[in-house]
């Protein structure tokens, strides 16, 4: 693949960017430790401070690569939805993926008291595995609901359409049972909703960090059939491509980079729709073995910036990170209405 | 001569209301006084945001902002039935009293009325399963009490049907913001207390006062919180002199966000009294403070003690909670306890209902975890320690 000279540039300086803002996510919190005393940490010597030796390796580490799988995946999972469904807006709530784990979450901490389970030892609803387990089963139930229809269907409006409402009987489902729950499962569902990076630890990294990758890798070898599908269904299958089985793959592989990441972080919004634009714009490029690395990149970096961004305020208190995200989501929105022309010339709509 | 028969038919009156009231010379002091009808008044000692003022013939509540400012939140002008309303509390809610029945939409007040005899006088709750005495229960049973609902998904036409003579919740001391505004609109009375924001054990449960104004049971207020605040002093007093005070945390990680008392509230006073040494004591907030867990950890992992760990039971939960945990000093030495020993038969903790009427009790049982030595043969009644 042959890179302009420009997009070489461009794409070097992210990597920069990438790492001075990985560097900068570890280095700054809510506990303050000194620069030097961060950096012999990481270099893997000694500290002169045990608590800030936990801090960084117990906390903030896990929680820049958390945010580096949550950047990526749901930024690729964005640009598999936007791809196939030829729609701007597609994101991983498209398909009622993230409302699936909603509901499952819903379910657990809502219903907590009822069922005996223990609010505040399944706790902080994200990363714990009950509620982890909860909204990898409702991702999972959506998904193969979806999947089933889409083996009948083969019209993706239809399919888009069908995601919305089952979006919508989704969250009447769970604000009838947040209507009937205690004060205290509201809050920790309303917290959970929020999103949180802060709360997955090693042990979740080891399952996460392989399916991810595994979910990455993948969504890559698509990359040439999903050049094909830009063009229309029936261009792609006159090329070949045998669209049932491409569907079914977009589905799966987004379904669990969207499923597994809002099961660990809760929803983190607007991620998955900004990001493929942003990358899209500032490398004027549409092939998808370009794009896919990249736009994990690009989802990486705002993550990141945004959980930076998320600990500023006093250093006291966090700002949650859908809050920021979505900040930081909506503006770009915005921008690319104003900016229609563009967005049809990259989907070919005219 | 009518007045003072009618004063006499009163007071007998207010008298009848409160069971344990023996107040057969009521009329006779109020002839010779001749200043109110009030036989016992109540004097507000520990809490700093409400004030009750005796009049001749009536009472007046004033709840004031819980900040150094002290606003005048709101009034209640308390009197008997057949007095004429006095002039210059336009804004007041006036209220009849002895109220007859009563809804208590937090379990916080269910420990006062049940101290002040006057379970039954209540007529619905919000949730049945947050009633902890058997008295309570078993006119729940009996269908004598019946469940309207949280506030927020309250039931307001079963409200209105029960026409109860008082609604109690609490807020920010306005009822008119803090409560339902159809209710109050329809005439039933809603008062709205600030407890959950006092600075003291004893300031908060000096709010019996606040419900039992209502009830006229100032005897029965008197003597319940003059036993209270005694016990709790003279406790306190034991570990005035200790020599060394533990190190102290609470609360768990709760949605990533870990809420400490703040160095000012009742909590921070409780543990302090209680001889240790709470780590977030120089901080001067009333409320809680929104921690994250690096900072906790940054501040706690040394600390003696963990407590008030919420429903964790078993030391398992403690990882279940965030594997992280086991970093802790507290954890270590086991030294983790919660306040869930005492359960209702539905499995919620008494310690909401009538841990803040005992608040002496709890404090023993603090000292008992600190400074075991100072309460060599007592046994902790709310507290205990994780089980293994």
């Amino acid at each position: 693949m042959a890179l302009p000279k420009r997009n070489k540039y461009i794409i070097a300086g992210l990597i920069i960017l990438f790492i001075i803002l990985l560097i900068l996510d570890i280095i700054l919190g809510s506990v303050k430790i000194p620069f030097n005393e961060v950096i012999r940490i990481l270099s893997g010597s000694q500290s002169s401070n045990n608590t800030w030796l936990t801090i960084i390796n117990e906390f903030r580490i896990p929680k820049a690569i958390t945010a580096i799988l949550a950047g990526s995946s749901l930024s690729v999972c964005g640009l598999l939805m936007q791809t196939y469904f030829r729609n701007p807006l597609a994101d991983p709530f498209i398909l009622g993926i993230s409302s699936g784990a909603s509901l499952g979450v819903a379910l657990v901490v809502l219903t907590a008291g009822s069922f005996g389970v223990n609010l505040y030892v399944l706790g902080n609803a994200a990363g714990n595995v009950s509620v982890t387990l909860a909204a990898a089963i409702g991702a999972s139930a959506v998904l193969l609901f979806i999947t089933f229809v889409a083996r009948k269907i083969n019209n993706n409006v239809t399919l888009l359409i069908l995601g919305l409402m089952l979006g919508y009987i989704i969250g009447s489902i769970e604000n009838i049972l947040k209507y009937f729950s205690t004060m205290e499962s509201l809050q920790g569902y309303i917290i959970w909703g929020m999103g949180n990076l802060g709360n997955v630890v090693w042990n979740d990294l080891y399952y996460l960090i392989p399916i991810i990758a595994l979910g990455l890798l993948f969504s890559f070898s698509l990359s040439k059939k999903l050049n094909l599908l830009l063009l229309g269904e029936n261009y792609a299958a006159s090329m070949g491509v045998n669209i049932k089985s491409i569907r079914l793959s977009i589905i799966i592989t987004g379904g669990i980079l969207g499923g597994v990441i809002t099961a660990f972080c809760g929803p983190v919004a607007f991620v998955g729709v900004a990001v493929p634009h942003l990358t899209r714009n500032l490398l004027n490029e549409y092939d998808h073995k370009i794009l896919i690395p990249s736009v994990a990149l690009v989802g990486s970096i705002l993550i990141l910036m945004c959980d930076i961004i998320s600990q500023m305020p006093g250093n006291n208190q966090t700002i949650p990170i859908s809050a920021v995200t979505s900040l930081v989501g909506a503006p770009v929105v915005i921008w690319i209405v104003i900016k229609q022309r563009r967005i049809k010339h990259s989907f070919k709509m005219e | 001569m009518l007045h003072i028969l009618l004063y006499s038919i009163l007071i007998a009156f207010i008298a009848i209301s409160c069971k344990n009231n023996n107040n057969s010379g009521s009329a006779e002091r109020y002839g010779t006084q001749g200043d109110s009808i009030y036989p016992e008044k109540m004097k507000i000692e520990y809490s700093k945001n409400f004030t009750i003022d005796y009049f001749k013939n009536y009472k007046v509540i004033s709840v004031y902002a819980p900040d150094d400012k002290r606003d005048l939140v709101f009034q209640y002008l308390l009197l008997p039935e057949n007095v004429e309303t006095p002039k210059g509390y336009t804004n007041a809610m006036v209220v009849r009293t002895p109220v007859k029945s009563v809804i208590s939409l937090t379990s916080l007040y269910l420990g006062f009325l049940d101290k002040l005899n006057l379970t039954d006088k209540i007529i619905a709750v919000d949730k049945k399963e947050y009633v902890s005495s058997d008295k309570a229960a078993k006119l729940i049973e009996e269908g004598k009490i019946s469940e309207v609902g949280e506030s927020f998904s309250l039931n307001v036409e079963k409200v209105l049907e029960l026409n109860p003579g008082l609604i109690l919740i609490f807020g920010n001391g306005n009822p008119l913001v803090d409560g339902n505004p159809k209710l109050v609109k329809n005439g039933i009375h809603v008062a709205s207390t600030t407890i959950h924001l006092e600075k003291s054990p004893l300031a908060r449960a000096e709010w019996i006062k606040f419900v039992a104004a209502f009830f006229d049971c100032e005897k029965e207020a008197n003597v319940v919180f003059n036993k209270l605040s005694e016990n709790y002093n003279k406790l306190a007093e034991m570990t005035k002199k200790v020599d060394y005070r533990p190190s102290v945390f609470t609360e768990v990680l709760f949605g990533g966000m870990w809420y400490e008392p703040g160095g000012d509230s009742y909590m921070a006073k409780l543990l302090k009294d209680a001889g240790a040494s709470y780590l977030w004591a120089d901080d001067n907030s009333t409320g809680s403070l929104n921690l994250t867990y690096e900072q906790v950890y940054e501040k706690a992992h040394d600390a003696d003690f963990w407590v008030n760990v919420q429903t964790w039971n078993k030391i398992g939960d403690v990882l279940k909670n965030d594997s992280r945990n086991s970093k802790f000093k507290a954890y270590k030495t086991k030294n983790i306890y919660t306040y869930n020993a005492l359960v209702n038969r539905y499995g919620f903790y008494e310690y909401w209902e009538d841990g803040i009427i005992n608040c002496d009790i709890i404090l023993s049982d603090l000292i008992k975890i600190f400074h075991p030595e100072l309460l060599l043969v007592y046994k902790p009644v709310y507290y205990k320690k994780l089980a293994d």
